[in-house]
């Protein structure tokens, strides 16, 4: 019984035809690598399936709830290419600030998941002053904590270094050996066993 | 932490860290008003005359000034992606930040109204009056504002596009206010006015965070 399922999807972009009529379907553990040229799609479709955009046509549904539904929204962690932190405030403070938005674990401390990433020195920094890697490492820090099933991750992979993306590749794996499902895009051929979505 | 609660934190937070985006419209305020008497006449009677029509406006601009600060940071960092699709009510939130604009632009105005009132040489009574169409007034202006500013978030200087859209909106607000003022220098009763601009409040209240919310779903698509 598939738990995630995509439905006759179209996308049009301007006068682009992005892609058309994609029929997927994921079950629990799946990791699925969403895979094509620049401009194919790829980021399109991750926000669609976020519930950011709406579709040309086609559904998507999680375990029956369909993407507008109260419940898919509480099973979703979408991280884009935006670093969805402010550069004002302070690592612990845009991570608590990202924790109330999103459905996480609440017995989980945020400086565990700091520790995690490499950011535990870091927690009372202004964001203005960590590196492109550092900043990533903050939203990706949400991996730790979500209690979201269906993680949306848009390159997750962007500016981190090779220990890092071991990282990453590990929680996504331990994500999903737990019965989650996880899409994402990346270029970067990953070691983790994918299913492939091609655009 | 409540997301209502800690959007309010965080807003605040920020903007304490950015002073100039606090101070400029104010200085604005003071400036504007300022003006006046060194370009019409330094008369009592004359500048307490138009001292209503002047404090309002200055009001209505300095918050149009600072309006485009409500959405555009987190427009540009993704949050307001995330808070688009959590499970949380978007208006609300929106609500949240329209009402944290108000403490740290319309109620900074609201303050300092008297001293420029009295600059102005208005008496007691009608630095009371303006005081309080300020106080109900002020919130109307971020509430309608931050509709405004959830349609032209994902424009560059969008500014005039802006000015264009509110100020029509912000007319009825500015007629209400400086004619309570004015009327209560004359000795008339101003229930009316006050009445109406408490309408126009409760049907922003009502009305612009859903507004904003379905704009900037359009804005993020």
């Amino acid at each position: 019984m598939p738990v995630f399922e995509i439905k006759d999807l179209s996308c049009q972009k301007g006068f682009n035809l992005l892609f058309k009529d994609i029929n997927f379907t994921a079950k629990e553990s799946d990791i699925v690598q969403v895979k094509g040229a620049n401009g194919k799609g790829k980021t399109s479709l991750l926000r669609i399936l976020s519930g950011l955009s709406e579709p040309d046509s086609g559904q998507i549904s999680f375990n029956d709830s369909l993407s507008d539904s109260d419940e898919y929204q509480k099973d979703i962690l979408y991280l884009g290419h935006n670093p969805s932190i402010s550069v004002d405030l302070t690592v612990i403070e845009n991570l608590e600030y990202l924790r109330s938005l999103n459905n996480t674990d609440l017995n989980l401390q945020s400086l565990h998941a700091l520790k995690k990433l490499g950011l535990a020195n870091f927690q009372n920094e202004f964001c203005l002053n960590l590196s492109a890697g550092q900043k990533r490492r903050v939203i990706l820090s949400m991996l730790v904590l979500s209690k979201s099933k269906i993680w949306l991750l848009d390159e997750p992979f962007t500016a981190l270094d090779s220990l890092g993306i071991e990282l990453i590749e590990s929680l996504i794996k331990h994500h999903c050996d737990n019965g989650g499902v996880c899409f994402f895009t990346s270029h970067q051929t990953s070691s983790l066993n994918v299913k492939e979505l091609v655009l | 932490m409540n997301i209502y609660l800690s959007t309010l934190v965080r807003e605040l937070k920020i903007s304490i860290r950015n002073p100039s985006g606090l101070i400029n419209p104010l200085l604005f305020f003071i400036v504007t008003i300022s003006l006046f008497p060194l370009s019409i006449s330094p008369e009592a009677k004359i500048l307490s005359e138009i001292a209503p029509g002047i404090i309002w406006v200055a009001a209505m601009l300095s918050v149009l000034l600072s309006l485009n600060t409500i959405f555009h940071y987190d427009f540009d960092n993704g949050i307001l992606e995330q808070l688009s699709i959590s499970h949380h009510s978007t208006a609300l939130v929106i609500l949240i930040k329209s009402f944290s604009h108000w403490i740290l632009t319309g109620l900074p105005i609201v303050l300092l109204s008297p001293l420029m009132g009295l600059f102005l040489f208005l008496d007691e009574n009608s630095i009371q009056v303006l005081m309080l169409t300020l106080l109900i007034g002020t919130p109307s202006l971020s509430l309608i504002g931050t509709i405004g500013a959830s349609l032209i978030v994902g424009i560059r200087s969008a500014g005039m596009l802006l000015a264009l859209l509110i100020l029509p909106l912000y007319i009825p607000i500015l007629i209400f206010a400086s004619s309570a003022i004015s009327q209560s220098q004359a000795g008339f009763e101003i229930t009316g006015q006050i009445l109406w601009l408490i309408v126009i409040l409760l049907f922003s209240l009502m009305l612009s965070p859903f507004i904003s919310a379905a704009a900037l779903k359009i804005n993020l698509d």
